[in-house]
This record gives structure tokens, C-alpha cells and sequence, in this order.
């Protein structure tokens, strides 16, 4: 499809009869205007002819119509307005004219209720019914497809955001491309002549049951017809989950892999409090007791001290004793002595001592020498006070706890150096986990993967049992049908061809879709790679890689992906989609982009002016003036530029569309 | 010597000087309680010898923490301690608060000098 | 390029799948289903309703 011409009456700043002419060859068109002057509008116009819609700054808010009427015209008494556009489709010639007009009977409208609407369609020049115009335009351009052709940077943007992937809008955006794809029509191929398939089936099993022989047969029959039914249905259902379930499992990667650091910061965050809380429980019961220690600590500082209090004890014990063991050895040999003096024999020898030694003897006894005397009374009381200190203070003997105590101190030292170290650690990763939301989901995503993981499983072993399921009963269905066969003769048999007819036409289809589903995939990944080299200036982006919910990412040299896009990066990816999207869909259409230069440097500016004709056979760009140099673009469009406008003032409320 | 014994002190008071030094070796979280400190202290002293140069102490003054006797010695393993290595004194509680004060005074002047370091350097 | 070049992709996955392995299904039934889906996306009963009339046509031809 392509669009001829646009023609506004009073439709916003275009005021009075004006017209867009888009007919040519394949090509670019451009509108110059600056900000204010109607480009918006323009995009608006297109959208209200095919949809009755109009959207306001934010996209997504339709705006009331009766503003949209010029009000320079408002103000001459002339109210409403109309917009009408030609198209072409395969050779024949549309027009579609949406207007808005005043009811009659009403003089000066005051609000949407004072207005109506009319549409009408003609083909190939002639008017066709209101039916025939819906499902027309539902043909040519449908609503939920629409956002691939017009947008303009704010819905660029929009279309960005899909691309990233980030929420669950992966899988509805998956449907809504592979719905501009041409997917569903498979899919509905497959739905439509499975309905039919069942419809025959029954068929054969109410032809049996007509023939008396047959209907125990037949019954059966149906009844396995109908489990049939119910396992195919079932078997759908899983297929349909299993898709879901991979869509979401892609999500879940992509998010792994883009918070794989922050999940890494959690885990040490969890291993440094863990060691923390443990290393304080360690620190804890080595001061307690370190504590139980120095409470007896002092008793062993004293080992010196009473040591050589003792050792000083001991000498003076010594020399007391010594003192009195010579008195009692003197006392014992003066006794010995007097008794030789009384029997006049010698004590030792026995030999009779003279008179003269017997009176030396007798004199030296008298006076004995000092040296022997025998311990005073205070020496013995000194002597026992002394022994009695000497064993009280060898009970208080006990080790010194010095190096008991020494290594318990070196130990808490260390447990304290450790837990300030993993102190500083953890509030360090704790900064950089400052400002990270949704930490909770984040470190629960390694086990929603895992889930993820074990429920595709379980579907495709779901899966695998209805389909063997399906199989056994195919089988005894056919053994039944044999014996139908039997006792109903041919019309059973014709009525069988029929039913295996259907049979083998709903599995084209069904085959037809996972096929064309991964076909097109790799069709689009190529053609969005191919625009993308040709818009993109870094040597070392080798091209795009899609994903299972038709996410792009950059293919560096090196094999690896680009994570992080720049703004600008952005806006070329959703581009090569944009126009892969439109080479491999079945609806052909131009692309009509507002704005669409604003993010990119001049280098790629360049680039992808010259890509422009590549991404459609009709492009329609709303620029303005300063967006891009218009000489360039004249340059390197050359003859594929078609035509050229440019929105000229003429008031505040008065554009005029120019064509250069 | 008997009239003499009943002049013993009942409580054994931590000089506020005394106290301070105490503190510091509290807050090594090492003991614990103070009491332990105070026999540390008395320790210290007898160790390193301050008892026989104690009339150059400065033991301090006025009033830090305080037992009585029956909490501080339970079990007299001080009181007989102090009989034994120290026959001539007669008030041996008097003894002990004096050697308490003056070995954690001494110990202060030792931390004040070259820092607290571990405990067991000064055992 | 018309829509009808691109419905051709569409009809060439299924064409693959009926030659490799039901050769005996015509390619016109398969073509004519796929058109008639194609022409009513929007009309989903409409679709079904001729795509089941097409196939009854086609095995009433085959039963005479």
C-alpha cells in the first residue's frame, strides 16, 4: 500500500483546502517545518482518516475532535473539518474521506455532541458499503499494527523501550510484531481447519452409528473422538504456555545478566555480614575467657617474689638447725665425756686416762665453747614461725598465666583487625548497592530462573505425554474405524478420506507456523543487521542478534554483545527493526516518522538519510529546519527524494503547506 | 599484736589516682570487674618491687572504688599471703590497699611512659 | 513489492512442509486457505466460515 495524496480541510492550523501529493516512484518525501507549525498535525491527519483518532502530546491520549477544527474558520462561521486520503493497494485506487460536520439544526456548535462523523470509502472510484469499507481498512492498515507505521520520536522512543525488554511487555510486544509478520494468519489457518477436522471426525462416528452392526463400534468411536479432542486441546494449551514460558525465560536472562553485578555485591554482602556476626561470637568468647584468666592472674605474678622469700627462708631454717644439730652432737659427747671422767677409761678406746687429762677434761666441761650452745627460745619460736610462713607460702605457688594470656590477646587483636576489615568491606558494597531498587527481586532471580527452568520442563514433558496420548488413541481410533470399515462399507470409507484429508491440512499449518516463526527470525535478524551497517559508523559493530521476544542487541567484532546503548544507539536499533519488520511483513506500507534525526550526530545523521529509501518503498518524514542540513539530504537522497514541502506561517492559527 | 590487727581496715578503698588507672585497663575489656584490677594492681606491685620503695610512691588521694574485705578476700588467700611474705606488718588489709594503690599508680606511670600495650607484658 | 510477494514467504514455509510430507494434499487448497485467512484477519468467523466452505467444495468434487 502507499499513499497518493492527503488532502485537510480546516484541520488544525491548515486552514482551508490543502493538499499533501505523495504519488511516485518509490521514495522519500520530506516536510520541513519547525515546531508549532503542524507537523504533529500532519501525522494526526493520517491517523484520524484511517482511525478517527487523534493523539496529544502524550501519545497515548485521544484528544477531543472538536478542537481540532481550524479556529480562524471557527471564528468565520465555518465549522468542522475534513480529511481525505488516497491510497493505492496491489493496482486499485482508494479514497477515504473522514469528515467532521455540524448536526443540522445546530447553528454554533459547542462541543463534541454537536458534531457527527461520517466515513466514506470509494474503490477504484466507486462508493462501497460501511462493511465492506471496515474490513477494507482492517485490510490495508489494522489499528494494533499501526504503531509500526506511524510514529513519530515520542513513540520512537515508546518503541525503544520495547526493545530493552525490561518488563513483562516482552511477550505482548513479541505478538504484536509476529502479528505485523504475518504469524497469526497461520495460526489461524491451523485453528480454522482443525474446527473443520473435528467436524468430519464426528461425522464418521455419526455414520457408524446409523449402521446397526456399527453403533457399539461407533459409540466407542465417538467417545474416543471426543478424548481425542480433549488431549488436543490440552496439548494446545501446554504449546501455548511452553511459548509464554520461554518468553519469560529470555526475560529473566536478559535481567540476570544485566544485574549480575548487583547479585554478586549481594552475595558478598551476605558472606561479609555472616563472617562479621561469626567473628564476633569468636571475639565474644575469647574475652570471656581472657577474663576467667586475669581474675587469677595475680596469684601467678607473685611466683618470684615469694620464691625468693622462700629461698631466703630456707637459709635461715638451714642455719637454725644446723646450729642445733651441733649443740645436740656436743651435748652427746660431753655426756660421754663425764661418764669416761667417772669410770676413768677413755670413751672411745677404753683405755685408763691419767689424772692430768682427766682434770684438763673436768675444766674445758665447766666452761664449754660457744659455738654449741643450743637454740634460745626465741630461735625456736623463730624457727617454727619461719617453717610455718615456708609452707603457707609454697601452697600460694602457682604458674605465672603470662603466656596464656599473651596468646589470648594476640588472638582477640586478630578477631578485631578481621572484623574492622570486613566492617570496612561490607559498608563499601553496601555504597555501591545504595540506590539499587528492588533488591529482593533481584537476588531472588537465580531461583525464578530455576523455576522458570523446571516448569518449561515439566510442560514439555506435558507436552510429550498428550502427543504420545494423542498417538495411542489415533491408533485405536483407527483400529476401530477398520472394524467400522467392515460392516459399514464405503460411505465410512469415503467419509474416513474426507477426515484424513482435514487431518494432513491442519498439520501443514501447524508445522507451517513454528517454520515460518523461525524463518522469520532469521530473516529479520539479517535484514535489521544489513540496515543497521548501514546506518551505524562503528567498524567494530558486525550486526544484530535477536532474541526470542524480538529484542536486538550489537554483535561486536569479537563476538560479544553490547549491553548498554546509547541514546543514539537506541534510535538506530529500533530503526533496523522498524525496517526489517517492514521488508518481512505481508502488509506493505509506508513508514511516516516525525522527527526521526533528533538523537543522532551528524556522522549518523548522514548515514541514515542514505538508508532512508532501504527501510520502505514510501517514506514520509516530518522534520525540522535545524534537525539536518537540507542540502546534505538533497545531496544524498538525490532522485529518490519524490517531493519536498515546507509549512509556512501565515498567522498563529494559519499554516500553509509549500512544495519546494 | 592482737590490739593492732582489730585497727585492719574493713574496706579496701582505690585512691582516686589509683581509680583512674584502673579505668584505663577497663576499658580493655579485658577484666571482669574492677576487683580483678585491684589484685592486678597488688600484684604489680609486689612484683616489681614497689613495696620496698614505697615511701617514694605518691598513692594519691581521695576516695575511687571500694570493697569490704569480705567481698575483696573471701577466702583470706590474700590475708595469708600477706602474713607469710610479709611477717612484720601487722595490718595486712592495710597492707594490701596500700600495695593495691601504689603497684596501679606505678603501672599508670609505666602506661603514661610508653603506652598501654598487652597485658601480659606487664605480668 | 505488493502483498501479495510477501504472502508468497507465507506460502512457501507451507509448501515445504505439504511437498516433504503430505504430497498428496493439493497446493491450490493450501494456497486458497491461506489467502482466505489472509484477506479476513478481521473477521474471524467470516474466515472461518469460507475456509470451511472452500474445503467442503473441494472434498465434494473429490467424492464425485
Amino acid at each position: 500500500m502507499r499513499f497518493s495524496s492527503l488532502t485537510l480541510e480546516d484541520f488544525g492550523p491548515y486552514k482551508g483546502v490543502q493538499t499533501l501529493d505523495l504519488t511516485g516512484d518509490d521514495g522519500v518525501t520530506i516536510i520541513w517545518g519547525n515546531n508549532g507549525r503542524g507537523k504533529t498535525t500532519l501525522l494526526n491527519a493520517f491517523r484520524y482518516a484511517l482511525y478517527g483518532k487523534v493523539y496529544g502530546r502524550n501519545a497515548r491520549m485521544a484528544h477531543s475532535l472538536q478542537k481540532i477544527g481550524n479556529w480562524e474558520s471557527f471564528d468565520e462561521g465555518k465549522y468542522g473539518f475534513r480529511v481525505s486520503l488516497n491510497m493505492e493497494v496491489d493496482g486499485v485506487d482508494y479514497e477515504l474521506t473522514r469528515q467532521y460536520s455540524v448536526r443540522s439544526g445546530v447553528t454554533v456548535p459547542r462541543s463534541d455532541n454537536d458534531y457527527k462523523e461520517d466515513v466514506f470509502l470509494k474503490k477504484g472510484g466507486t462508493f462501497v458499503s460501511p462493511n465492506e469499507r471496515d474490513h477494507i481498512l482492517q485490510t490495508i492498515m489494522p489499528e494494533k499494527v499501526s504503531r509500526f507505521f506511524l510514529f513519530d520520536a515520542e513513540l520512537l522512543g515508546e518503541y525503544e523501550e520495547l526493545l530493552n525488554d525490561e518488563s513483562a511487555m516482552g511477550p505482548k510486544i513479541k505478538n504484536s510484531i509476529e502479528g505485523i509478520l504475518g504469524v497469526p494468519i497461520l495460526i489461524n489457518g491451523h485453528t480454522d481447519t482443525n474446527e473443520i477436522l473435528k467436524e468430519y471426525r464426528k461425522d464418521m462416528s455419526k455414520l457408524a452409528r446409523h449402521n446397526q452392526h456399527a453403533e457399539k463400534v461407533g459409540t466407542l468411536l465417538e467417545a474416543k473422538q471426543s478424548e481425542l479432542e480433549t488431549h488436543e486441546a490440552e496439548r494446545d494449551a501446554l504449546r501455548e504456555e511452553l511459548e509464554t514460558l520461554k518468553s519469560a525465560k529470555q526475560t529473566i536472562e536478559e535481567e540476570m545478566s544485566r544485574t549480575e553485578r548487583i547479585r554478586d555485591l549481594l552475595n558478598q554482602k551476605g558472606r561479609l555480614e555472616e563472617t562479621i556476626v561469626s567473628k564476633k561470637a569468636m571475639l565474644s568468647d575469647t574475652l570471656r575467657e581472657l577474663q576467667s584468666l586475669t581474675k587469677q592472674a595475680w596469684k601467678g605474678m607473685l611466683g618470684t617474689r615469694i620464691g625468693s622469700v622462700v629461698e631466703e627462708l630456707n637459709k635461715a631454717i638451714e642455719e637454725l638447725k644446723e646450729k642445733d644439730a651441733r649443740h645436740v652432737y656436743s651435748e652427746q659427747l660431753m655426756a660421754e665425756l663425764r661418764a669416761g671422767i667417772g669410770s676413768g677409761r677413755c670413751p672411745m678406746c677404753e683405755q685408763p686416762m691419767d689424772n692430768d687429762l682427766i682434770c684438763r677434761l673436768e675444766e674445758e666441761l665447766k666452761h664449754p665453747k660457744a659455738g654449741f650452745a643450743s637454740l634460745t627460745q626465741e630461735e625456736k619460736t623463730n624457727l617454727i614461725e619461719m617453717q610455718a610462713r615456708k609452707t603457707q607460702l609454697e601452697r600460694l605457688i602457682t604458674p605465672n598465666l603470662r603466656d596464656e594470656i599473651r596468646s589470648l590477646e594476640a588472638r582477640i587483636a586478630g578477631l578485631k583487625v578481621d572484623i574492622s576489615d570486613a566492617e570496612q568491606q561490607l559498608a563499601a558494597v553496601e555504597r555501591q548497592l545504595s540506590g539499587v531498587e528492588d533488591m529482593d527481586g533481584i537476588a531472588s532471580l537465580v531461583k525464578e530462573y530455576a523455576n522458570c527452568v523446571a516448569k518449561i520442563s515439566i510442560v514439555e514433558q506435558g507436552i510429550q505425554k498428550q502427543e504420545e496420548k494423542i498417538n495411542d488413541i489415533k491408533h485405536l481410533i483407527r483400529e476401530l474405524e477398520d472394524q467400522l470399515k467392515k460392516h459399514g462399507g464405503g460411505d465410512l470409507k469415503i467419509a474416513e478420506n474426507k477426515r484424513n484429508f482435514c487431518e494432513q491440512l491442519t498439520d501443514i499449518f501447524d508445522k507451517g507456523v513454528e517454520l515460518y516463526r523461525e524463518r522469520l527470525k532469521d530473516k529479520v535478524e539479517q535484514d535489521a543487521s544489513d540496515v543497521f551497517l548501514r546506518i551505524s559508523n562503528e567498524p567494530d559493530y558486525c550486526g544484530l542478534r535477536i532474541n526470542e521476544n524480538y529484542g536486538l542487541s550489537i554483535i561486536h567484532r569479537g563476538g560479544r554483545t553490547i549491553e548498554i546503548r546509547s541514546a543514539g544507539y537506541e534510535h538506530i536499533v529500533a530503526l533496523s527493526l522498524i525496517g526489517a519488520l517492514h521488508k518481512n511483513a505481508p502488509l506493505q506500507g509506508p513508514i511516516i516518522m516525525d522527527s526521526p534525526f533528533g538523537r543522532l550526530d551528524p556522522d549518523h545523521k548522514e548515514k541514515m538519510v542514505a538508508a532512508l529509501p532501504s527501510l520502505s518503498e514510501q517514506v514520509i518524514l516530518f522534520v525540522y529546519e535545524d534537525e539536518v542540513d537540507t542540502q546534505l539530504v538533497r545531496r544524498l537522497l538525490g532522485s529518490t527524494l519524490q517531493h519536498e514541502y515546507s509549512l509556512e506561517r501565515i498567522s498563529a492559527m494559519h499554516t500553509k503547506i509549500i512544495e519546494t | 599484736m592482737t590490739t593492732e590487727r582489730v585497727n585492719d581496715k574493713v574496706n579496701i578503698v582505690m585512691t582516686k589516682e589509683a581509680n583512674d588507672v584502673a579505668n584505663q585497663l577497663e576499658e580493655l575489656g579485658y577484666f571482669e570487674d574492677k576487683l580483678d584490677i585491684a589484685k592486678f594492681g597488688f600484684a604489680y606491685a609486689i612484683e616489681h618491687g614497689v613495696d620496698r620503695e614505697i615511701e617514694q610512691v605518691e598513692i594519691g588521694e581521695g576516695r575511687g572504688a571500694s570493697w569490704n574485705v569480705g567481698s575483696f578476700d573471701g577466702n583470706k588467700e590474700l590475708y595469708s599471703l600477706v602474713l607469710s611474705l610479709f611477717p612484720d606488718i601487722s595490718t595486712p588489709y592495710r597492707y594490701v590497699e596500700l600495695l593495691m594503690n601504689a603497684g596501679l599508680i606505678r603501672l599508670g606511670q609505666v602506661i603514661q611512659e610508653s603506652g598501654l600495650r598487652e597485658l601480659a607484658d606487664y605480668m | 513489492m505488493t502483498a501479495s510477494n510477501n504472502l508468497a514467504e507465507l506460502l512457501l514455509t507451507l509448501e515445504e512442509i505439504r511437498q516433504e510430507n503430505y504430497p498428496d494434499i493439493p497446493k491450490s487448497i493450501v494456497e486458497r486457505v491461506l489467502l482466505l485467512e489472509y484477506q479476513h484477519q478481521d473477521n474471524r468467523v467470516k474466515g472461518r466460515s469460507l475456509v470451511r466452505k472452500v474445503i467442503k467444495q473441494y472434498l465434494r468434487e473429490d467424492e464425485s
